[in-house]
C-alpha cells in the first residue's frame, strides 16, 4: 500500500455518490469514475470555482487515474490554480485536494443545469429514459463556446 | 524456614560486625537474647525486619506518614560521627535453611552526618541473595531485589510475617474485635491454607461474569428485530408491485393486440388502407431513424469519456505554451536527468568514451557549468514531464472539438427528422379519425387504446423505480442485518459463556466455602487444644474454647457458650493469640517457621510463662526470644533450663553512648539479674 502523499485519495460529497454510481456502470456514459471526475474538475476549473465536498466519500486513488490524460489535466489545473508555481507539480496530495474542490463544484453545476430536475432522494429516476449524453453534450458544448469567448 | 545466624555491622546500636548464632538444632531449639530496656532488642528484631523484607521501620514504631515513608536511621551514629562527611554502610546479613538448601541474604543502606550533624539516609537498600553449596562455599544466586523479594515471599510470605515475627505485647491485637483485625485472621487462614489461588479464580470468575454482562448489554440492541420486520414490509411491497408490473405487463399485452387488430380493420378500407399503410410507413421510418440516433447516442457517450479534454482544450493550449516558453528561456530542466549527468561527473567518463577526470578540468567546468544553468533546486522532472503530456494531449485534442461538434449537429438532424415524420404520422392519423364512421370508431378506439398503452406504461415506470428503490432498501438493510445477526449470535454464545462462568462460580464458591470452613473448624479446635495447654486452672475455669466465627472473628466461649472476649485481661488474650499461631503452625502441616518473640512475657502471669516455656519449644520448630531483665529472671531461667530446649543466651551489654554489644553467655551458667518480679 502506498503512502496517500504518493497515492492520495480523490473524494466527492456524499450526495454525488449515486449519481457517479449511475453514470459510470457498466455500459453507462462513463468507462470510468476518473473519466466523470476529471470532466466535473474541468469544468469547475473552467467556472473558476473550488469547493469543498462535504460528508466526503473516497471514490478512487491517484494510482487509477490515466496518466496521459486525467493526471495531465489535474496537474494542469492545479499549477494553473496555485499562480503557475512549478513546485506544486511535484505535490500529488495537493494537486488531488485542488481536483476534489474543482470536481464538487463542476458537479454542483451539472446538477443546477440538468440533473436536478430528474432526481428524487438523491437518486436519479429512469436513466434509461433520459437523454443524458445529448444533455451533457450540449452542455458542454455551451462550456466550450463560453471558453473560446473568454 | 530455619534461622541460623544474624549478622549485624553498625546497624543501629550494634558498631562493627556482630553476630547471633541461632539455636537451631532440636530438642535446643530455643535462643535467648537477653537485656534491659534501651539495649537494643527491638533493634535484633529490626533487623530481621530489615534484612528479609527492606523494612526501614516496625508497625509500633509511631511515626508520622511522612517519617514513614523516609525510615528510621538505620546506620549505628557513633560510626557516622566517626566518619562526618563519609558515607557508612549499615548491614545485616541472615543464614537460614529452607527445604534443605542453605542461603544467606545480605541487606545494606548507608548514610552520612552532614557536619551540622544532620544525618542523611538513602532511599533505598541494596540486597544480594547467596547459597552455601555441599562444599560449603556461598556464592551470589541473586541481586535483583524484585527477585529475592518474590522468592522470600514465598519462603515467608510477608502477611504471614506478624504470626511468626512479633512483638510479645502487641500480639494480642489478633483478639480485638475490628475489622482491621478480623481481615488479618482471615488473611491469615487464607495464606496458609493457599487459599488465595481459590480466591483469586473466584474473583476471576465475578470479573468474567460482569465482562460477559456488558458485552451482552452493549450487543443486545433490539434492532435486528426492527430491520427485520422492515426487511418483511419491504418484500411484500416488492411482491405486490411485481405483481402489479406481471398484471400489467398483461395488460399490455393485450392493448397492443388489440390496437394491432384495429388497425387491420382500419386498414381493410381502401383509401384508408392507403393511408393507414403510409402511416405504418412512417413510423417504421421513425423507429428507424430512433434506432440511428441510439446509435449516435453510444458514439457520443464515448466522445464524453474525453469531455475533459474538450473542456480543459484552451487550458491544455495555453500552458502547453506558457512551458515551451520557459523551455526556451532555461527555466525548465532539458530533457537529460540531473541524476544522468551528476552520474557522468563521478564516473569520470561521457557516455561517447571522452574522460571526465580532474585532468579534464574544461570538460568537467563545462558540465557543471550546465547543472547550475539548467537544474534550479527545487524543480524535478516533472515541469518537462508535463509539458510533454500537454503536447500529446493538444495533439489529441485536434479534431475532437469539430467531431464532437459533428455528433451533436447529426443528433439535432436526427432528432429534426424524427419529429417531422411523428408531425406526419399525427397528421395521417388525424386524416384517418376524420374518414367514414366505421372508420372514425374505430380510430376513435384505438386512439383511446393507445392513451391507455402510454397510461400503462407510465405507470409500470413508476412501478419499476418504486420496485428499484425499495430493492436498494432492502439489499442495504440485509447487509446491515447480516451484521446485526452475526451480533445476536455472538450475544447467545455469551450468554452460554455467562450460563457456564455462573454454575462454575456457584461450584467453587461452595467448594472454597466448604474448604474455609473446614480449615476455621479445625483451626478453633487446636487453637482450643493449645488453649488447654498454655493456659493456667483459672483461665481454663472461665473459657472452654476458642471458636473463629463465620466473619473470621477470634473469640472465646465459656462453659455456657457465651462470648467472653471482651471480658479477659491482656494476658489471657495474649495466650489466646499464641494459642491460634500455634495452631496455624499445626494445620499448614509441615510449616517450618522460626517464632521469633520481642517482649514474650511482659504482660504473663508466672503460671502462663511456665506454660509456654515447656510447651512451645516442643511446637515451634524455632524459638527465638527477646527478653528484658524483668520477664527473664532466675524463675524463667530455671524452668527453661529444664525443658531441655534452651540452646543460645546472648546478652545485649551497653559499651558506650548509642553502642550496644552482643555477648554470647553460657546456658548452663547464665544467671539472670533478677530473681523474680512475682
Amino acid at each position: 500500500m502506498l503512502e496517500s502523499t504518493e497515492n492520495p485519495m480523490a473524494y466527492i460529497s456524499k450526495r454525488w455518490e449515486s449519481l457517479y454510481d449511475v453514470l459510470c456502470k457498466r455500459d453507462s456514459v462513463f468507462d470510468q469514475m476518473t473519466n466523470l471526475f476529471t470532466l466535473c474538475a474541468a469544468i469547475g476549473h473552467l467556472n473558476g470555482e473550488e469547493k469543498a465536498p462535504i460528508d466526503k466519500k473516497g471514490i478512487f486513488r491517484w494510482s487509477n487515474l490515466n496518466s496521459e490524460t486525467d493526471v495531465s489535466i489535474l496537474t494542469a489545473m492545479a499549477w494553473d490554480a496555485r499562480e503557475r508555481d512549478l513546485s506544486i507539480l511535484a505535490d500529488k496530495k495537493r494537486i488531488m485536494e485542488i481536483a476534489c474542490d474543482y470536481a464538487e463544484s463542476g458537479m454542483q453545476y451539472l446538477y443546477d443545469n440538468f440533473f436536478e430536475d430528474y432526481m428524487q432522494d438523491g437518486q436519479l429516476l429512469r436513466p434509461e429514459k433520459l437523454d443524458i449524453e445529448l444533455n451533457l453534450a450540449q452542455i458542454l458544448e455551451g462550456l466550450r463556446q463560453k471558453q473560446s469567448v473568454f | 524456614m530455619k534461622l541460623h545466624n544474624i549478622e549485624l555491622v553498625n546497624f543501629r546500636q550494634f558498631k562493627d560486625r556482630q553476630t547471633i548464632d541461632i539455636a537451631t538444632d532440636s530438642p535446643r531449639n530455643v535462643s535467648v537474647i537477653y537485656g534491659e530496656n534501651g539495649r537494643g532488642k527491638t533493634g535484633i528484631f529490626r533487623a530481621l525486619m530489615f534484612c528479609l523484607y527492606g523494612d526501614k521501620c516496625l508497625s509500633q514504631d509511631e511515626l508520622s506518614g511522612e517519617q514513614k515513608k523516609e525510615g528510621l536511621n538505620l546506620v549505628n551514629e557513633v560510626a557516622l560521627k566517626e566518619n562526618v562527611g563519609t558515607s557508612v554502610a549499615a548491614q545485616v546479613a541472615m543464614a537460614f535453611s529452607h527445604q534443605g538448601q542453605t542461603f544467606r541474604i545480605v541487606r545494606s543502606i548507608d548514610a552520612l552526618m552532614k557536619t551540622d550533624g544532620a544525618i542523611v539516609q538513602s532511599q533505598g537498600s541494596r540486597v544480594e541473595l547467596q547459597q552455601t553449596d555441599v562444599t560449603g562455599n556461598t556464592q551470589p544466586i541473586e541481586t535483583d531485589p524484585d527477585k529475592i523479594t518474590a522468592l522470600i515471599q514465598e519462603i515467608l510470605n510477608s502477611r504471614l510475617r506478624d504470626y511468626f515475627l512479633f512483638d510479645g505485647e502487641r500480639i494480642e491485637r489478633l483478639t480485638r474485635n475490628t475489622k482491621e483485625r478480623r481481615e488479618e485472621v482471615r488473611q491469615g487462614i487464607r495464606a496458609l491454607l493457599d487459599l488465595d489461588a481459590m480466591e483469586l479464580a473466584i474473583a476471576g470468575l465475578k470479573s468474567l461474569i460482569s465482562q460477559i454482562e456488558k458485552e451482552i448489554s452493549h450487543k443486545s440492541t433490539g434492532e435486528l428485530q426492527r430491520v427485520t420486520t422492515i426487511i418483511a414490509d419491504l418484500n411484500a411491497k416488492i411482491e405486490k408491485l411485481e405483481n402489479a408490473q406481471e398484471l400489467g405487463s398483461q395488460e399490455l399485452k393485450r392493448l397492443v393486440h388489440k390496437i394491432h387488430e384495429i388497425s387491420e380493420l382500419v386498414s381493410e378500407n381502401k383509401e384508408t388502407a392507403d393511408k393507414e399503410k403510409k402511416r405504418q410507413e412512417l413510423l417504421k421510418n421513425s423507429q428507424d431513424l430512433k434506432v440511428e440516433r441510439d446509435a449516435l447516442k453510444r458514439e457520443m457517450a464515448g466522445y464524453l469519456s474525453k469531455g475533459a479534454q474538450l473542456v480543459a482544450s484552451e487550458l491544455i493550449e495555453q500552458l502547453r505554451e506558457e512551458l515551451e516558453l520557459r523551455r526556451h528561456k532555461g527555466e525548465l530542466p532539458p530533457n537529460i536527468r540531473k541524476e544522468f549527468v551528476e552520474n557522468l561527473l563521478d564516473s569520470e567518463r561521457c557516455i561517447c568514451g571522452t574522460s571526465l577526470g580532474h585532468d579534464h578540468q574544461q570538460e568537467r567546468e563545462c558540465l557543471l557549468e550546465f547543472i547550475k544553468k539548467h537544474y534550479t533546486p527545487g524543480l524535478g522532472p516533472e515541469s518537462l514531464d508535463l509539458l510533454l503530456s500537454l503536447s500529446r494531449l493538444s495533439s489529441a485534442n485536434t479534431g475532437l472539438a469539430d467531431q464532437f461538434n459533428r455528433l451533436l449537429t447529426n443528433n439535432k438532424k436526427l432528432g429534426d427528422e424524427i419529429l417531422e415524420l411523428e408531425s406526419k404520422i399525427k397528421l395521417l392519423s388525424d386524416e384517418l379519425q376524420e374518414g367514414g364512421t366505421n372508420i372514425d370508431d374505430l380510430i376513435q378506439e384505438r386512439k383511446k387504446l393507445e392513451e391507455d398503452k402510454r397510461k400503462l406504461e407510465r405507470e409500470m415506470d413508476r412501478q419499476a423505480d418504486d420496485i428499484v428503490r425499495a430493492q436498494n432498501e432492502r439489499e442495504d438493510l440485509k447487509k446491515k442485518s447480516i451484521v446485526l445477526e452475526k451480533q445476536q449470535s455472538q450475544v447467545n454464545s455469551l450468554v452460554s459463556r455467562r450460563i457456564l462462568a455462573e454454575q462454575t462460580l456457584e461450584e467453587l464458591e461452595k467448594i472454597y466455602n466448604r474448604f474455609a470452613n473446614a480449615a476455621k473448624e479445625k483451626l478453633a479446635e487446636k487453637s482450643t487444644e493449645n488453649f488447654a495447654r498454655l493456659a493456667d486452672d483459672e483461665t481454663k475455669k472461665d473459657i472452654k474454647k476458642i471458636s473463629i466465627d463465620e466473619n473470621y472473628m477470634l473469640d472465646v466461649l465459656n462453659w455456657s457458650g457465651q462470648r467472653r472476649l471482651g471480658e479477659i485481661s491482656a494476658g489471657q488474650r495474649q495466650i489466646v493469640s499464641l494459642s491460634f499461631i500455634m495452631a496455624l503452625i499445626q494445620v499448614a502441616g509441615n510449616l517450618e517457621v522460626p517464632l521469633f518473640m520481642d517482649t514474650p512475657f511482659g504482660r504473663l502471669s508466672g503460671i502462663h510463662r511456665d506454660h509456654l516455656l515447656d510447651t512451645i519449644p516442643k511446637m515451634a520448630s524455632q524459638w527465638i526470644l527477646l527478653a528484658t531483665d524483668t520477664e527473664f529472671t532466675e524463675v524463667e531461667a530455671h524452668a527453661l533450663r529444664q525443658t531441655n530446649a534452651w540452646g543460645k543466651i546472648y546478652e545485649l551489654v551497653k559499651e558506650g553512648e548509642g553502642t550496644t554489644r552482643i555477648v554470647e553467655r553460657d546456658v548452663h551458667q547464665f544467671t539472670p539479674k533478677r530473681k523474680s518480679i512475682h
